[in-house]
């Protein structure tokens, strides 16, 4: 039922942390060739080593999806180096929660500028490349996982411009299902619940706050939401997975 | 999660996705309770379940009936003990516009579709409760999402019950009882679904639907819940939207 990868080409942005990092590991262990992308090169190289010690075959590739510059770079790239682009997933990402009147303008531009121009430019770039390869694919199928957010679904004090670039990345990729799953390319959005990454770390507070909202939650890790992203993309072409909400058991 | 040696109730098993889904539970080692009213279409599925070397108990139970659930839960529970994943199956699609009033074809959809979740899940919560875990699945629909044009506006009206149903009941057992909730939403599925349909304009759309696209096979559905079911106990998969490729 759960098909292998081989001879398809995967870009997984955010790769250098959390859920993007466990999701490229996810997608070479199905044998898929990686592309992994994000600005910290040592942390890449370091996760390269490991696909490449498991017996996978990755490109690592440094760099800042918040240009359009950049992001059509990254895709030229890995088209011309790796003939091909089959697997589209937008995991880099941003999180700066906090009380609204205090918080810099500076935090909200940049979740707008990752969250969700980040993911938009690499999917414009991607995307001529993504019709293509389902024409050459032996599943005859593309896929695009975008992670979004159970913050994509409910707004929260606080929360809002994070609020707001994850509604806007659920109504995005519901809006590209239906402009192209009839060419084959799939398009689905994982919206997962407190998850064990950086992504509280980038601003002091955030656990506290979660934890006023939630109390104690045992955290999802990375891996079960590459366990999610690698169900949609094995699933045989005529399976749409359109979306999945994942949440801590404890996450009420 | 291992589901090896766990004990499921599925309701609507005998035919479309709630066999499929039996089936595959069965082959995975899960005990099953197949629930339905049609009794000669279950004990064929527990002979093929049973041939496959699975293991299978037939409740003739109609969902709107809470004395006939309870006496399915006293079979369920007398032959293998307890149950760990409830797949709330069972509903019909007779479709017809409002202004035709069939409003027998109505109260059909909300007692089954509606009533018969509630009911079924109140006879197995307190096991699950009292053994703190199991895995509730209902099923929704695309149409539990948006609502479909003419025709479908009560089906829709049931299975929007169903998807709130299923998002309070996560808010309130998930992390008290530590039960697991996932609410299904399927798009096309070939099934026996149509056949309720008595509106002969409405069945020819139903059926010319399915001859334009290439719906999903109802064991698609039955990998989803599985893959649900199996993730770690610590995740929750909430929601499942699920559509043939081809469906808009
Ligand atoms: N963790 C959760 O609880 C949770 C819940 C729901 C949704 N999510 C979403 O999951 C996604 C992954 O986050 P995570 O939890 O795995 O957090 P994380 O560990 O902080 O990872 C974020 C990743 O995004 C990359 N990134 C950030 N800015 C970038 C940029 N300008 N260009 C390229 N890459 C950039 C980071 O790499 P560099 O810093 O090296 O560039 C890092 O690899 C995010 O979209 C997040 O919103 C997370
Ligand atoms: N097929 C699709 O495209 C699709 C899409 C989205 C959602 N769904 C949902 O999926 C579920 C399963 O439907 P299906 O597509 O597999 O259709 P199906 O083949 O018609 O199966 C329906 C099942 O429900 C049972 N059922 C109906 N009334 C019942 C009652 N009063 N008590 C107990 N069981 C009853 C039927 O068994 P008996 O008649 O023997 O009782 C049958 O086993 C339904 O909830 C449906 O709304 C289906």
């Amino acid at each position: 039922m759960f098909e292998r990868l081989e001879n398809t080409v995967a870009l997984v942005t955010g790769a250098s942390s959390g859920i993007g990092r466990a999701a490229a590991l996810r997608l070479a262990q199905s044998g898929a060739v990686v592309a992994i992308v994000a600005r910290r090169a040592d942390r890449l190289e370091a996760l390269a080593a490991e696909i490449r010690r498991n017996g996978g075959i990755v490109l690592p590739i440094a760099a800042d999806i918040t240009s359009s510059d950049e992001a059509i770079a990254v895709v030229t790239r890995i088209t011309s180096e790796l003939g091909r682009l089959d697997t589209l997933i937008n995991a880099a990402g941003l999180m700066l929660n906090g009380p609204s009147i205090e918080s810099p303008l500076s935090e909200w531009d940049r979740m707008i500028d990752i969250n969700l121009r980040g993911l938009i430019y690499v999917t414009k770039a991607a995307l001529p490349h993504l019709i293509d390869a389902v024409a050459s694919s032996p599943r005859n199928v593309a896929d695009v996982v975008n992670i979004s957010s159970v913050a994509g679904r409910f707004a929260a004090p606080q929360v809002a411009i994070y609020n707001a670039t994850k509604f806007a990345v659920t109504a995005a990729t519901e809006a590209w299902r239906q402009e192209f799953t009839r060419r084959s390319v799939r398009f689905s959005v994982i919206e997962p619940g407190a998850t064990a990454t950086e992504l509280f770390d980038q601003k002091a507070g955030q656990r506290e706050g979660f934890a006023s909202m939630f109390g104690e939650v045992e955290q999802m890790h990375p891996q079960d939401i590459a366990e999610a992203v690698a169900f949609i993309v094995t699933n045989p072409r005529r399976v749409a997975i359109n979306e999945i909400v994942l949440r801590p058991t404890d996450q009420a | 999660m291992n589901i090896n040696g766990k004990v499921a109730l599925i309701t609507g098993a005998s035919s479309g996705i709630g066999a499929a889904t039996a089936l595959k539970l069965a082959a995975a080692g899960v005990k099953v309770g197949i629930a339905a009213r049609r009794a000669d279409r279950l004990y064929a599925l527990r002979a093929e379940i049973a041939g496959k070397g699975g293991d299978a108990v037939v409740l003739e139970m109609d969902v709107t009936d809470p004395t006939a659930i309870e006496r399915g839960m006293e079979t369920l529970i007398g032959s293998y003990g307890s149950i760990d994943i409830l797949f709330n199956n069972a509903g019909v699609m007779p479709v017809s516009e409002i202004d035709r009033f069939k409003t027998d074809e109505w109260n059909a959809m909300v007692d089954i579709n509606i009533k018969g979740v509630l009911n079924t899940t109140a006879a197995v919560l307190p096991h699950m409760i009292r053994q703190h875990s199991g895995h509730i699945f209902n099923t929704s629909s695309i149409a539990g999402r948006k609502v479909f044009g003419p025709g479908f506006t009560v089906y829709s009206a049931t299975k929007f019950a169903v998807t709130a149903f299923s998002e309070g009941l996560r808010m309130e057992i998930s992390k008290k009882h530590n039960i697991r909730v996932t609410c299904i939403q399927p798009g096309g599925v070939m099934t026996e679904l149509p056949e309720q349909t008595t509106d002969p304009e409405k069945r020819k759309l139903l059926d010319d639907h399915r001859t334009s696209i290439r719906f999903l096979d109802p064991e698609d559905i039955a990998d989803a819940l599985l893959f649900a079911t199996q993730a770690p106990a610590h995740v929750n998969v909430a929601e499942l939207f699920v559509m043939p490729i081809e469906q808009i």
